[in-house]
């Protein structure tokens, strides 16, 4: 049995583990692995959202959910909405994801474009709640656009794609066009014939 | 009496159900891999029940202890640990703390001298920003060997700092540097600046050497012969590319070769496109002088070119053909409008670097490629079109004929380099004695470079400022192209590290002894060697 082997193993053990825990002292923060981000903006869910209004470029539009799953164009007015694609822009909403976080540091944010925000969709809820994205201007490499919750300090990127699909929705309002039922054409009993009338002769 | 008669019988039965849980914790801990409830209820019990072992009779515990066996076992399993943990601990550091040593014989990992000369010789200050965008992780990818490499660069020399940037963060400090892509390294010295693409040595030590000189690159652009007018115009011109050259650091100027008698020695490029009234004699022979004697060429051409210009291309195996490039791929064209050819992905080569936005070719014309160039040339295809592409070659037709049009792929970009002939490396005849063409003294190791695109239109104002998007990626291909060629003849060469070829190649005896070695005599000399401790042991 060996034990002084064994001693000599401990003590480079020792001397190893009282390195790394200096040495890791010194990384701080930087060497902690770095938890997985949420990456979800929202909590809620297409169906919680009452009313959504979207601003951009100065115009707006506001859609609402009269009853679950129906969509309906409240400002513009129009006689008919497109509700499969209000639906889908609300899901855009309430599903949008972060490409990243971005510490904002001592920046002030209209270094980020939020001075003048390029779009702004407010989402009532149905618990009385308000939730509203504020897009920023694009990033350096114009992947994505700066964005941020009302009320909460953090800073994201949101693809371009996503915030396209929002601006849309003021560019183009769902305006549905009404399919016209087809009727079926009254045949007529008797075509009415109009006889000649009598050719006066001088 | 009966009541610790009853435990101490009890007690290794506890004793053993404990080591079982503690045994099932370690299998659900391996499994689940967290901290769950149940992990926590097992480790418990198994605790209390050991303890209720050891407590109720601590006798059998000693007295295993004293065990001769246990005593070794112990020992080893100490020193089993111990082993892992150094392991562990070792590892961790080796994760913690990057440290290279490069063993390889092309040294792929050490700076080349002439780079370890260039900085070693600095003598005002450099200061090198390397933007690298973070993906949601925080990781940046190649963020972590650009430092190592910039790190052996401050290691050279104090007047050389490095500071890594996210763009995404710092956007104002981007946009003050024209950051549009990462990775982008920025290079300054003395307000002058230069940037590259690439986190390579010979980018940033070519980088390095063009802010201490302090120059920037001129290019001219040639007129006279009814060429794009660098200005704002009714007709064809270049002013939206001249805006963006200049943003690359890249200083655009005109230049006819009628009042010249050679193209001025601060040229780093001059750029040629679609002239539509002939050269005469004299104007060809400064060109090709030019161009011969280690001049840096672009030429946009164009479908149906009124000038034929393959004398200039000639040296190179390159000719342009008559036809316009018409591609019905719905990826390769604008919709409905198949002579507008969409380059989605750029051939990586010496001129597209990194990823370049699509780019969209307008009117363009194909580049015949030689399967075998001229020797000592290199061609690399810049741009190609799909396979449903057609070359055109009537120019009244106002429909493909897949009859009788030729069928691509066709090369619309491409660029070519051959070093200057020994025999050119003179001084050029020039009858005054300024201003002389680069080829007047070209230095060992001179190359001529050409780089023509297919189409003129792709890169005027009539399409840059049409569409942002395309102007983009119109305007990039095109700076591309100029920064290749501008890089300067005298520029620091690294030279290509290729690494060592080290494959063995076994003969069938070799390959026999290898499996005989490894199957049979390793595990026979373990064998031995067991036998011969047993036996010295009894």
């Amino acid at each position: 049995m060996n034990v002084r082997l064994t001693g000599v193993l401990v003590a480079i053990f020792a001397v190893l583990v009282v390195v790394a825990v200096v040495s890791g002292r010194g990384s701080g923060a930087a060497a902690s692995a770095t938890p997985t981000p949420n990456l979800g903006v929202f909590t809620f869910k297409p169906a919680d959202v009452k009313e959504l209004t979207i601003s951009y470029e100065g115009k707006g539009v506001t859609v609402s959910q009269p009853s679950p799953g129906t969509w309906k164009l409240v400002s513009p007015p129009a006689a008919y909405s497109d509700s499969t694609h209000i639906a889908g822009v609300v899901a855009t909403l309430a599903n949008l994801q972060k490409i990243r976080d971005v510490p904002i540091g001592t920046n002030s944010l209209s270094v980020f474009g939020f001075d003048k925000p390029y779009l702004t969709a407010t989402a009532d809820l149905s618990n009385g709640q308000q939730e509203t994205l504020i897009v920023g201007g694009k990033n350096p490499e114009g992947s994505g656009y700066y964005a941020q919750v009302k009320g909460k300090s953090g800073l994201f990127i949101v693809s371009l794609i996503d915030v396209g699909s929002l601006a849309q929705l003021v560019v183009q309002p769902p305006i549905a066009t009404p399919t016209a039922v087809p009727t079926p054409l009254a045949t007529p009993a008797s075509v009415p014939t109009v006889a000649p009338a009598a050719t006066a002769t001088p | 009496m009966r009541g610790d008669d009853l435990l101490r019988r009890l007690a290794p039965y506890a004793g053993i159900l404990g080591g079982l849980l503690l045994f099932a914790a370690a299998g659900v801990a391996l499994v689940v891999g967290t901290a769950s409830p149940a992990l926590v209820w097992l480790l418990i019990a198994a605790g209390l029940l050991l303890l209720f072992f050891v407590v109720t009779d601590p006798q059998v515990v000693v007295n295993a202890l004293k065990l001769r066996g246990v005593r070794y076992g112990s020992n080893a399993g100490l020193m089993t640990v111990v082993f892992i943990g150094i392991f562990i601990v070792i590892n961790f550091l080796a994760v913690k703390h990057n440290v290279q040593w490069d063993f390889t014989q092309s040294g792929r990992y050490t700076l080349s001298s002439a780079t370890v000369k260039l900085v070693k010789g600095l003598k005002q200050p450099v200061h090198i920003i390397a933007f690298y965008a973070k993906g949601p992780g925080g990781q940046s990818s190649g963020e972590s060997a650009a430092k190592l490499l910039l790190q052996r660069y401050t290691a050279l020399s104090h007047e050389i700092s490095v500071t890594f940037v996210d763009p995404d963060v710092n956007p104002a400090l981007a946009r003050q540097y024209h950051v549009t892509v990462s990775p982008t390294i920025v290079v300054t010295s003395n307000g002058h600046e230069d940037a590259v693409q690439l986190a390579a040595e010979q980018d940033i030590s070519s980088a390095i050497e063009n802010v201490i000189e302090g120059k920037t690159p001129v290019v001219y652009f040639l007129t006279g012969n009814g060429e794009p007018s660098l200005q704002p115009a009714s007709g064809p011109s270049f002013s939206s590319l001249v805006s963006f050259l200049k943003k690359n650091n890249l200083q655009a100027k005109p230049l006819s070769l009628l009042t010249v008698s050679a193209i001025p020695s601060d040229a780093a490029a001059v750029v040629e496109a679609a002239p539509t009234t002939p050269y005469s004699p004299k104007e060809k022979e400064i060109l090709l002088s030019y161009l011969e004697h280690g001049g840096h060429v672009l030429y946009f051409a164009e479908p149906f070119g009124k000038v034929d210009m393959n004398w200039l291309l000639k040296p190179f195996g390159l000719s342009v053909s008559e036809g316009l490039v018409a591609d019905l791929s719905p990826s390769g064209s604008l919709p409905n409008q198949p002579q507008a050819i969409v380059i989605q992905a750029y051939d990586r080569g010496s001129v597209v670097k990194h990823q370049l936005p699509p780019g969209v070719y307008l009117d363009a014309t194909s580049i015949n490629v030689p399967a075998k160039p001229p020797a000592g040339v290199t061609v690399e295809p810049i741009a190609q079109t799909s396979q449903q592409s057609f070359l055109v070659t009537n120019p009244k037709a106002t429909a493909i004929n897949p009859a009788t049009d030729k069928r691509g792929p066709f090369a619309i970009a491409v660029s070519a380099e051959k070093p200057v002939a020994s025999a050119t490396a003179k001084p050029a005849a020039t009858p005054t004695p300024s201003p002389a063409g680069p080829g007047s003294s070209p230095s060992t190791g001179a190359v001529s470079r050409l780089v023509v695109f297919g189409s003129t239109l792709f890169a005027t104002d009539q399409v840059l400022t049409a569409n942002p998007s395309i102007g983009e990626g119109n305007s990039e291909a095109a700076a591309a192209a100029l920064q290749w060629l501008t890089e300067s003849p005298n520029h620091i060469v690294i030279p290509t590290k290729t690494p060592a070829d080290r494959s063995m190649v076994l003969v069938g005896w070799q390959s026999n002894a290898l499996v005989f070695v490894n199957t049979l005599f390793v595990p026979a000399i373990v064998l031995f060697a067991g036998v011969v401790v047993w036996l010295r042991r009894r």
